[in-house]
């Protein structure tokens, strides 16, 4: 009857399946410890490039940080960046580290 | 097949080691490239002649671009704020269409005024620096003919406040007399005289050719010079906060007050 059902119902199933498995897979990667420390650094790197990048942080004539009242937007979208960013890097590495799929250049140079 | 088993086992153990091993050297290469970055763009937005030894390269190139003594800065004809006797001078390059020399004009002048122009501890030179767009160089245009009659300051706030997005057209020709008219006591046919023929274009140009010659590429930037000979001057690049001045300032203040 409806052409467009099936596209919607996999889209609510892959929607539903990613809802359910996005939980699951933050929890499975930050039960470590370790994952913990590297996403926190890796957050704090890119925290640290996006202000520098900004204006917002200076390392010389002396260290400061300010947050001028135009910038406050920016700021907080750079905040959820770097710290989404430290997020995504270290589930990559998760999925690198634990993947059971070999990587070889062989392989490459087979399908080129 | 036990012994096929254990050089598997053995092959996969070297594979995850070198797996580990290529993932803890890149995120050190990455967290070393941050760094290198992170450094070699701060010390560009700040560097100070004696901080990178170049002092006698600045004094050179300061002697070659002439004198930076507050009192040839003010007969040259540049826009100032402050106590002409002040034992520090500010030199401001800034754009009008600039973002950044809005935030600057808007969240550190305030305090830079209170604390140190107020208390004739300092004064404050503009210069103009207008590459940002095509508009620029009308506005700076308009704002130093603005200040053959003593208003500089007024339509510069003016400006700043009312900063729309670049070349945007918010300070085309038209829009810059507007501005003007708003100014109380403005002489319009002064103005427009000096507006229309570009009276000041070889002054503009020659900030231009003093600011690029200190290396100035993006506004803001300021050089901080002891106000008498133009000498012992530090830079600063960038929309730093007022801490940053503080530190300058301060610093040079003590110096003279050590040397007299």
């Amino acid at each position: 009857m409806n052409s467009s059902s099936p596209i919607t119902s996999i889209k609510t199933k892959l929607l539903s399946l990613l809802v359910s498995l996005l939980p699951l897979s933050i929890r499975i990667v930050f039960s470590r410890a370790p994952y913990i420390a590297l996403a926190i650094g890796i957050a704090v790197i890119f925290w640290i490039i996006f202000n520098v990048f900004e204006q917002l942080l200076f390392f010389s004539p002396i260290w400061v940080f300010y947050l001028p009242e135009d910038a406050v937007i920016g700021f907080i979208l750079t905040n959820i960046t770097a710290i989404l960013m430290g997020i995504l890097v270290i589930m990559n590495v998760y999925v690198i580290k634990h993947s059971k799929l070999k990587l070889v250049n062989r392989h490459f140079l087979e399908q080129a | 097949m036990q012994q096929q088993q254990q050089q598997r086992k053995q092959q996969e153990k070297l594979k995850r080691s070198n797996i580990a091993k290529i993932i803890s050297s890149s995120f050190v290469a990455i967290f070393y490239l941050a760094i290198i970055i992170i450094f070699s763009y701060s010390s560009s937005l700040t560097s100070s002649p004696h901080a990178t030894n170049n002092y006698a390269y600045a004094i050179t190139q300061q002697n070659q671009k002439g004198d930076l003594s507050l009192s040839t800065l003010i007969h040259q004809g540049s826009p100032y704020f402050g106590d002409p006797s002040a034992p520090i001078t500010i030199i401001d390059f800034s754009d009008f269409q600039c973002y950044l020399c809005a935030r600057y004009v808007k969240a550190t002048e305030p305090l830079i005024n209170q604390s140190y122009i107020q208390t004739g501890k300092a004064a404050l030179i503009f210069k103009h620096l207008p590459n940002r767009g095509f508009d620029s160089m009308d506005a700076a245009l308009a704002a130093q003919c603005i200040n053959d009659q003593g208003k500089f300051w007024q339509f510069h706030n003016m400006l700043y406040d009312n900063q729309k997005p670049i070349d945007s057209g918010w300070v085309s020709k038209d829009n810059l007399k507007m501005f003007a008219s708003q100014i109380v006591g403005l002489n319009m046919q002064q103005f427009e005289v000096c507006f229309d023929s570009k009276k000041y274009k070889d002054f503009i140009e020659s900030d231009l050719t003093l600011g690029s010659s200190f290396g100035f590429q993006d506004t803001p930037s300021f050089i901080i010079v002891n106000s008498k000979d133009g000498s012992n001057p530090e830079i600063l690049k960038g929309a730093h906060p007022f801490p940053s001045f503080k530190a300058i300032i301060d610093k040079k203040l003590e110096e003279m007050r050590n040397s007299s």
